[in-house]
């Protein structure tokens, strides 16, 4: 078994420390980063939401595996942040009114930030006028709204509404993803883009950005370095 | 532990003894576990207004600064207002990375006392971890040895253990509090299907965007009215899962397109379960059994304004209205017959002889038969022909496919003997059938063949 396999098994079973040596062992191997990411870490958070599905696995090892990824993407940090010069941008994101549930934004998050965005979690049940708040004070790239539950999706078209009423939409791009979020509902709320999943959600917000400010260095913001979690 | 009268007093009404029945079973659990309990009445928001008093001494430090304090009562919050909202307890990892659970239970009247236990950690402690939450904690300005001693003090507990205790001590909270816990149960029920409804829309979002049709024909997205009428079609035939698979995709059509009018959703729910009604009756359930579910549902639905809570009674009606048929028939070999359908659908398109059915299920060819017509009131044949004839429609519908090709997708090999079938069923021939449908959709205008 080759060093990624072992650290998607790593992953699954939420071994922090193997997940940290492998890291560095796929690195020493002349792995790329966003291979390690894609095939290690990903795959092996992917095992682990079809255990959770099928009740074989619980939250706590759902938290433990997000736990090895953490202090694996830590791992690679050096690495990225030699090959991301600049910030990859900033954003501001959240789980719209009336939705809790971030597990999947949360690793969303953890990824972006180690590919180099500089990120503002407002967190679960984010009323719109508290996102239009953020927007007007942080001066985000990109807007990321998530959400899991069909009801809830109208708190995106709200929060967009808003956005626009306080003449903010043409300064944000707006990213939306969640489990029912289809790229029609996007287009028909007027949002920018959706991630079809993390790793799509990634390569869509290193787009949006891309296109626009193309990084973050003229504005001199420093990209953040998140401490790793337990 | 925190364990103050007030939260004591709500969660058992007043009742002394109960109270310090369910306080010596909590000193007991936090002597077996090593973990601190600490009980919190609730205002009027449904949150925590202070967190101050005994625990852990890692959470002590932490809070003895008041950005420190903030962040623990903003994580209890959180975490109680998901367990309010979900119906089960929440297990969480704080702003420290150190994992928790909370539960909202349910006291006298409305008011909530909620159950914060923890802190725990998953992996024992290395130098690594420990880096990882000192750095976590590192604005607070706390004695780093003190934070690195105490964090040595918090008992390690492996993925499943933190499960069980969550479990055992939402259980003895709820068991103790003596309350409704239907209300607990409705919303836990209703975010698991929430969560299936999005699992379900997720999926089929997936392979929609990798274009890989799971049947060897790929349906147009029918519109709902052909949805209706195939859900008809599905509970006729008894076909219980078919017929909950579609239901779930008129619903979902439903919630996105009137997200924004509960009424308009509402309007839709009652059409969709007097369409369900219509077809149990048909497929013989009881007149008067089947008014009384529609009347209930009628009244739950007035009842409340949320989708999450439409969904939910939705469901309900749909279950009791299954149910309405097979209690009326009074079908003593449900097993059989469920086993003996589920052959037929599944290879309706076979040359499948009663024989093969009955060797399927283990009984006798000639009993089967008798069954058949006793029970379902047609012969297998009759009932292998009207699955044919659906899915024939379903295909005429919803695909570009030929009529032979239906023909012999459904099973038939002669198209002459289809066509003389499917007229004595639908009192149409195919072609016929379809060109009505083409007819009806773009007005009576004859679309220009391309």
């Amino acid at each position: 078994m080759g060093f990624i396999q072992q650290l998607e098994c790593a992953i699954v079973k939420g071994d922090i420390n193997r997940a940290t040596a492998l890291t560095g062992k796929c690195l020493r191997e002349g792995l790329h980063p966003s291979e390690i990411i894609e095939q290690g870490i990903l795959r092996g958070l992917e095992i682990v939401g079809e255990k959770w599905k099928t009740y074989e696995y619980f939250i706590p090892n759902v938290l433990v595996s997000a736990m090895a990824s953490k202090f694996s993407l830590n791992a690679l940090k050096p690495t990225l942040a030699t090959m991301n010069s600049r910030s990859a941008g900033k954003a501001v994101a959240g789980t719209v009114k009336g939705d809790v549930h971030d597990i999947g934004k949360k690793i969303v998050l953890m990824f972006m930030e180690a590919n180099g965005f500089e990120i503002i979690d407002l967190g679960i049940d984010v009323a719109p006028e508290l996102f239009v708040k953020a927007v007007k004070k942080e001066k985000p790239d990109l807007l990321l709204l998530s959400c899991l539950y069909t009801v809830t999706m109208h708190a995106m078209d709200d929060t967009i509404i808003a956005l626009k009423k306080a003449g903010l939409r043409s300064r944000v791009k707006v990213l939306v993803g969640g489990a029912p979020i289809t790229k029609t509902f996007a287009v028909s709320i007027g949002a920018g883009e959706f991630g079809m999943d993390a790793m799509d959600g990634i390569q869509k917000a290193k787009e949006l950005t891309a296109g626009g400010r193309g990084g973050r260095k003229k504005y001199g913001y420093e990209s953040r370095i998140p401490s790793p979690g337990v | 532990m925190v364990m103050n009268h007030e939260s004591l007093h709500r969660v058992f009404d007043a009742d002394p003894a109960e109270a310090n029945v369910f306080s010596r079973i909590l000193d007991s659990f936090r002597e077996t576990t090593k973990l601190q309990v600490c009980l919190f009445p609730l205002n009027a928001a449904g949150a925590v207004g202070a967190i101050d008093g005994p625990g852990h001494p890692f959470c002590r430090i932490i809070r003895s600064r008041p950005a420190g304090r903030e962040n623990c009562l903003k994580d209890i919050n959180r975490a109680i207002q998901i367990s309010i909202k979900t119906g089960e307890h929440y297990i969480f990892q704080c702003h420290t990375d150190v994992i928790e659970f909370a539960a909202a239970i349910l006291g006298g009247g409305d008011a909530y006392t909620a159950f914060v236990c923890g802190p725990m950690l998953l992996r024992p402690m290395n130098p690594s971890i420990e880096q990882a939450v000192l750095g976590k904690v590192k604005r607070l300005s706390l004695n780093e040895a003190s934070v690195a001693g105490t964090l040595r003090e918090i008992p390690v507990f492996p993925e499943r253990r933190v499960q069980a205790a969550a479990d055992l001590l939402f259980m003895i909270a709820n068991y103790f509090s003596k309350t409704d816990t239907s209300l607990q149960r409705r919303r836990h029920e209703i975010a698991r299907q929430q969560a299936l409804l999005a699992e379900s829309l997720f999926l089929r979002k997936r392979s929609e965007l990798h274009d890989a049709p799971p049947a060897p024909f790929r349906f147009r997205s029918g519109s709902d009215l052909y949805k209706e009428r195939e859900l008809v079609d599905l509970i006729k035939m008894g076909d219980r899962k078919g017929a909950k698979g579609l239901l779930d995709e008129l619903l979902g059509t439903a919630l996105f397109r009137s997200h924004e009018h509960i009424g308009v959703l509402k309007a839709r729910a009652l059409e969709i379960i007097f369409i369900i009604a219509r077809a149990a009756v048909e497929a013989g359930a009881n007149l008067e059994e089947i008014l009384g579910v529609k009347y209930q549902c009628i009244q739950d639905l007035t009842q409340d304004d949320s989708q999450e809570t439409l969904y939910y009674f939705l469901k309900k009606a749909f279950d009791r209205l299954f149910e309405c048929i097979y209690q009326n028939r009074n079908i003593r070999h449900t097993r059989v017959f469920i086993r003996a359908k589920d052959f037929i659908w599944r290879n309706y398109n076979q040359n499948i002889s009663l024989k093969q059915i009955a060797d399927s299920v283990d009984i006798n060819p000639c009993y089967l038969s008798h069954l058949f017509r006793k029970e379902m009131g047609i012969s297998f044949l009759d009932y292998l022909t009207s699955v044919r004839v659906s899915i024939a429609k379903r295909l005429l519908q919803q695909t570009d496919l030929s009529v032979l090709d239906v023909c012999l997708e459904v099973g038939y090999q002669d198209p002459s003997h289809f066509a003389k079938i499917f007229r004595k069923k639908e009192g149409i021939c195919p072609m016929k059938y379809r060109m009505n449908l083409i007819e009806k959709n773009t007005g009576g205008v004859t679309l220009p063949a391309d």
